[in-house]
């Protein structure tokens, strides 16, 4: 973790593409948040970017909305809105989900 | 992900790549090996988390789980071994020729060393297993194996701490328990290097005994130490020091050890060390530290060494016999001190009558007699005790109440083993109202009268004390003598809080007597003005005293020979009486009044007071020409009056402080030869002078068995009405029971024995008012 922990992180995608997202939002995954956080001083928390080369840009993206959508809506007591998942992405939704434990 | 809650949940399978080669995969294991290895090295930052986790993931998903975990198991093992070897090992402590305070420091440095080890580890540990997360998750819960974390410390658990290489373990224990006894001696010690130790030992556990490894390891060694540690110290303190000495040096040595276990071990251990502790320095030694000469219990006591005792009794309620020792210890010594009161009166009361024969006492009112005088030390030295034990209870044993019944429970004891203790309890109370309460404030009367009250509770024959109270308080009323109105009603106020209404009722109508006859004195005054007719040659007051009320026997006047001035005044009170109630009877009580006179001496003319019975004496003086004599048999012939109240008499004339009768031969006895001249030449500055009769306070031996006979008359009463009003409730009850019931109600006045219920109850069927049941024996 650097000294000054910025409020937002780079997430890269398998094609490179880059998503920067808040970082309470990337905490919502729980791999996520081991590789920034915790006692580890891995390459990812001191450059503050994560590579993804398993996970392309267009799942990342559903991932991202995620874990906004899961930031949200935790807690509430109200009812959750449908999270929607475009068919042809759902299994490999799955698996990035299943993969970054959210 | 877990939110799209409404769709249907459908099982998909993931599509599986095909398996991959067995190459790879040994690639995944070194990289991640290789990972693990710069962890150890703290050189994470090369690392791409992202990578290593991708990796474990994958081999995971190839059902590859197990590999991995074994593999990681081999690596951290292997690290752990090489960490024991070269860095723990060289910090062993050399005990050999080394001085206390170096090895000491080693031994720190040791602790030191091995919190390092420690930490890396949990670090290593923390950041293994976050790479290793998915097969956490996926593989070893599922499989219901330790988790990775778990894993690496049930590892450093078996390869460091209790390697069986190397002994670390003993090494460890010994380090802890030296660095223990060099504190408890006075040492400083780096506490913070300790506290890590046991932190470790805490957070590691031992499957089998199901307890961390603190508790299996350290714990019993620690606790056999100080055992014998204490041991040790307890003896040479007692050697050394005095029970107050001793008791703030283990004091402190248990705060010591609270402190201890706080700050920097378990508090599991807590209370197991506190045991030891209090077992080595309490228990083992209550006895002789009460015991100690000089110094333990019964000095402290003595001189009321509230700190001391409160220690005492703090130190000794830690453990579970010590208070009731020092309870029985204290009772004890009350009731030896109650003991030496007690005797003291024994002793006393045979001083008085030596005192009697040699020389006369100056002035008898200022100095009480002797009797009176030890009845008054009696309780005087009663309320000290007991004000000195009130403040112990108070201060010293925060009001513990069990403290407190065991103390009143000897003042109970000591306080009735005096026969006497009820008289002497009323005679308190009357020398205070009667003057010692002059010049006091409200407050310090109703404090004195407060204590006596207390006192007045110890007391089991209370019926006893109401008889004695009832006398006192009557000689009280009738002479005048009460200081007090105020002090005195409210004397009657507290003992009715104690003992209720019907304890008092008594004594309130006395009160009302003495009212009710201020008014008809003046009612017969208004009388005589008004009826014109001859008035008495003397001015009379009369109190009307309800018999039942009184103490005195009113059946009977006694008998004397009235004055015929008196004669003629009272049949002129009586024919006022009688006319406006019906039905009543007076009897006169000569020995309960006094008479104000007027003598003419040669010098003066003096107005006195004196007793009814000194009144007839003297006016037999009006026929003695001057210069003769009347013999004290004469003055019996003449006035018929008994011998008691007639010795009493003379001698209160002739003896007192005033003497207006001469006495031949002089000396303090009575003989009926006595000759009695009128002083002619008496001289006092006064012209109002008051002759008290002599009044023996404390009763003589006879008149002890006749109040206790009265006593007993009136006990059985009491306790055949008793029998009536709970043979009226219950109509049939067994006779065992009956007797338990008449002795609870009866228990606020007195103890009625068995023996004295029984002859009751057959008393009662005799006279017809029970019956046996026809069914019974």
């Amino acid at each position: 973790m650097a000294e000054q922990e910025s409020e937002y992180v780079k997430l890269i995608s398998s094609d490179g593409f880059e998503f920067i997202i808040h970082r309470e939002a990337a905490m919502r995954s729980g791999t996520i948040k081991n590789m920034l956080s915790g006692a580890a001083n891995f390459t990812e928390s001191l450059e503050n970017q994560v590579t993804f080369r398993d996970i392309k840009a267009i799942v990342l993206e559903t991932a991202c909305r995620y874990l906004y959508y899961k930031w949200q809506n935790e807690g509430s007591t109200t009812e959750i809105p449908e999270f929607v998942i475009e068919p042809e992405l759902a299994l490999e939704t799955l698996m990035a989900a299943d993969f970054l434990d959210c | 992900m877990a939110m799209s809650a409404r769709r249907p949940k459908r099982k998909i399978q993931a599509p599986r790549k095909p398996p991959s080669s067995d190459p790879q995969l040994d690639k995944s294991f070194d990289l991640l090996a290789q990972a693990i290895h710069e962890i150890h090295r703290k050189n994470a930052s090369i690392l791409s988390f992202e990578e290593l986790y991708r990796n474990a993931y994958s081999m995971v998903l190839q059902k590859r789980a197990d590999t991995l975990y074994n593999g990681v198991k081999g690596v951290i093992s292997e690290h752990l071994e090489h960490v024991a070897e070269t860095e723990v090992v060289p910090a062993f402590v050399k005990t050999a020729g080394t001085d206390a305070r170096a090895s000491a420091d080693a031994g720190t440095s040791f602790l030191m060393t091995l919190k390092r080890v420690w930490n890396d580890h949990t670090t290593s540990m923390l950041m293994i297993r976050d790479i290793l997360m998915y097969m956490d998750k996926n593989h070893v819960k599922p499989a219901n194996m330790p988790l990775v974390y778990d894993m690496g410390l049930e590892l450093y658990r078996d390869k460091v701490i209790r390697s069986p290489k190397h002994p670390i373990q003993a090494q460890l224990t010994a380090v802890l328990l030296d660095q223990i006894k060099m504190e408890r001696k006075g040492e400083q010690i780096d506490r913070s290097a300790i506290k890590a130790a046991v932190d470790m030992l805490v957070e590691l556990y031992d499957n089998e005994q199901k307890e961390n490894v603190y508790v299996v390891d350290f714990e019993p060694q620690y606790l056999e130490t100080s055992s014998a540690f204490y041991l040790v110290e307890s003896q040479a303190l007692l050697a050394e020091c005095d029970a107050p000495e001793y008791m703030r040096k283990i004091e402190k040595r248990m705060n010591e050890e609270y402190n201890r276990t706080r700050h920097y071990l378990s508090p599991v251990t807590e209370s197991k060390i506190r045991n030891i502790v209090e077992t080595q320095l309490i228990t083992n030694h209550a006895k002789t530290i009460m015991e100690m000469e000089n110094s333990g219990l019964r000095p402290m006591l003595a001189a009321s060494a509230i700190d001391d005792l409160s220690r005492m009794y703090k130190l000794f309620s830690r453990v579970p016999e010590g208070l009731n020792e020092m309870r029985a210890y204290i009772k004890n010594y009350v009731l030896e001190l109650g003991g030496l009161i007690n005797a003291k009166v024994d002793n006393t009361t045979e001083a008085p009558k030596k005192e009697k024969d040699g020389g006369e006492n100056e002035k008898p009112a200022s100095n009480p007699s002797g009797s009176l005088y030890t009845a008054l030390r009696w309780v005087q030295d009663i309320l000290e005790l007991q004000e000195k034990f009130d403040k112990i209870i108070e201060f010293a044993v925060l009001k513990d109440k069990s403290f407190q019944t065991a103390i009143n429970e000897a003042f109970e004891t000591f306080i009735n083993e005096n026969s006497r203790s009820p008289e002497y309890i009323s005679l308190f109370i009357d020398e205070n109202l009667k003057k010692g309460l002059k010049g006091k404030t409200e407050e310090e009367v109703d404090n004195i009268l407060d204590h006596t009250i207390t006192l007045f509770r110890f007391i089991r024959e209370k019926d006893v004390f109401e008889r004695y109270y009832k006398q006192h308080l009557a000689r009280r009323l009738l002479f005048g003598r009460s200081v007090s109105d105020d002090a005195e009603r409210s004397m009657i106020t507290k003992l009715k809080v104690e003992c209720g209404y019907q304890f008092t009722t008594k004594l309130e109508g006395m009160f009302n007597d003495i009212r009710i006859s201020a008014d008809t004195v003046i009612a017969y005054k208004d009388y005589l003005e008004a009826s014109g007719m001859e008035k008495p040659k003397i001015d009379m007051s009369a109190t009307i005293l309800t018999s039942t009320f009184w103490p005195m026997s009113a059946a009977t006047s006694p008998k004397w020979i009235m004055p015929p001035d008196i004669t003629a005044a009272c049949q002129s009170f009586e024919k006022f009486y009688y006319g406006r109630h019906n039905g009543r009877r007076l009897t006169w009580q000569p020995n309960m009044g006094t008479a104000d006179i007027k003598a003419n001496f040669n010098t003066k003319r003096h107005e006195l007071n004196v007793s009814t019975y000194g009144m007839a004496i003297l006016l037999l003086f009006n026929d003695v020409p001057e210069g003769n004599f009347l013999t004290a048999s004469d003055i019996q012939s003449q006035t018929d009056v008994n011998d008691v109240d007639l010795k009493r008499t003379l001698q209160s004339l002739a003896c007192g402080k005033y003497k207006v009768l001469i006495k031949d031969p002089k000396g303090k006895e009575v003989d009926s030869q006595d000759k009695f001249f009128l002083n002619v030449n008496f001289t006092c500055p006064l012209a109002r002078i008051k002759i008290q009769t002599v009044a023996t306070k404390v009763e003589t031996e006879t008149e002890r068995k006749s109040t206790h006979e009265k006593v007993d008359k009136l006990r059985k009463h009491q306790i055949e009405a008793a029998i009536v009003r709970i043979m009226k409730d219950r109509k049939t009850m067994d006779h065992n029971l009956l007797i338990a019931e008449v002795v609870k109600q009866l228990s606020n006045r007195f103890n009625p024995s068995p023996q004295m219920i029984k002859k009751r109850i057959e008393e009662l069927i005799d006279r017809e008012y029970l019956e046996r049941n026809a069914g019974d024996r």
